[in-house]
């Protein structure tokens, strides 16, 4: 069945994705394909699974973006950041701890994105006032998305999953 | 726990790092497969024009009636780019819009590469011989376009009703364009037509680029400047051709 809601989860991020970049400036700083590899992260235990979802989903967004690789790297440091975390720092599984990991991982990725830019000075990306504001809210928006998401499947889906 | 989660973490990156190497030496490229999933704006049409609690025969209908006018459009434009090829002699290779780059939607994703004969510097140009962008870099079956609102685009150009005052086009922010490098000397105005100059040799000239929208002038300065705003918007393109010789 997670099988199953993986895949699920995937299609639903590639339609996301593909709207938002068709459809709208203000919603580019929304990243559904990382919301779903968070998700897959947050409720998947075995490793093997949510590397594959990140690396995919990031290859995914690598062929219709600038630079190939660059989100699907992104993506796998960010999982083994969060989980090197997990494993430390935050070994509680409340939800504080995923608004935080959540926050962190948006933080993680905005900053890998921009100094790789900048180091490797792809002449793709450039960081203004504008686009940092709107990043901002992108993250607002991401972080709350992802946390809905989770709260929704969590008491929804796993609860009753394991009640049975 | 750490080493086992350092051990995925590092055979993922590799595997990463392989299909990155794959690309690059132009073996295999994973993309080709995600984008040959997408069929452009056909999903998006059915999602922004979908069919409510209407019979299903009507519903039917409006789906045909959506992918109709989806497909006029789409002859008209072509008919054009047919007539512009025509009347320029342009060698013109036809493109669908795959994607926008997901952090810089100033960066277009055609579905047309190298195969088509496809080279970096190329002009993208829309029906009537409008200009919108150059191709940055191309990929066996897709290439990447920079818009000309892009911050990082550089086109010259020549501006007015006799083409002989030239200057440098750049993008701004992707919400228009600026225009510098014109001579204190020369006389431009609002609503005057900015064309492409013969500098670029993949780029011809006289391909429109847009209209002026403001001058902006101060005796300080050595050079004028003025705003170009785009004839057509690029937020909504769908079809695109690539002037290939």
């Amino acid at each position: 069945m997670k099988y199953l809601f993986i895949i699920l989860f995937f299609l639903i991020a590639i339609y996301a994705f593909t709207l938002l970049n068709f459809y709208s400036d203000h919603w580019l700083y929304v990243q559904p394909m990382l919301i779903a590899v968070l998700l897959v992260y947050y409720n998947i235990s075995q490793s093997w699974l949510y590397y594959s979802f990140a690396s995919l989903a990031g290859l995914f967004v690598d062929s219709l973006n600038g630079i190939f690789g660059l989100q699907a790297i992104i993506f796998v440091i960010i999982i083994f950041i969060l989980r090197s975390l997990q494993l430390t720092l935050f070994t509680s599984k409340n939800i504080l701890t995923i608004i935080l990991l959540t926050i962190l991982a948006f933080i993680i990725f905005w900053l890998l994105l921009w100094s790789t830019s900048f180091i490797f000075n792809f002449q793709l990306y450039f960081l203004t006032k504008e686009i940092f504001i709107m990043i901002l809210r992108g993250l607002v928006v991401n972080t709350f998305m992802t946390i809905f998401l989770h709260i929704l499947f969590f008491n929804f889906w796993l609860k009753k999953q394991e009640r049975h | 726990m750490l080493k086992s989660n350092l051990k995925t973490f590092l055979l993922f990156l590799i595997i990463i790092i392989f299909f990155i190497l794959l690309k690059n030496s132009d073996l295999f490229d994973i993309g080709i497969i995600f984008r040959g999933w997408l069929i452009p704006q056909k999903s998006i049409n059915t999602l922004f024009n979908p069919p409510d609690n209407l019979t299903e025969e009507y519903q039917n209908l409006l789906a045909e009636n959506s992918r109709l006018q989806t497909l006029t459009a789409e002859n008209q434009q072509l008919k054009e780019l047919l007539d512009l090829k025509k009347d320029k002699n342009y060698t013109l290779q036809v493109a669908h819009i795959l994607s926008r780059d997901s952090i810089n939607n100033n960066i277009l994703i055609i579905d047309v590469g190298r195969n088509q004969n496809i080279e970096e510097g190329q002009a993208v140009v829309i029906n009537n011989g409008i200009i919108v962008g150059k191709i940055i870099d191309v990929n066996v079956d897709s290439a990447k376009v920079r818009l000309l609102t892009d911050r990082l685009t550089k086109l010259a150009v020549r501006i007015g009703d006799e083409q002989n005052i030239s200057g440098l086009l750049t993008g701004a922010l992707g919400l228009g364009m600026d225009l510098d490098y014109v001579p204190q000397n020369q006389d431009i105005k609002e609503n005057d037509l900015v064309v492409t100059a013969d500098i670029d040799v993949k780029i011809p000239a006289g391909l429109v680029v847009g209209q002026i929208e403001k001058v902006e002038f101060s005796e300080e300065e050595v050079f004028k400047k003025a705003v170009v705003s785009p004839l057509v918007d690029y937020s909504s393109l769908v079809l695109v051709a690539v002037i290939t010789s």
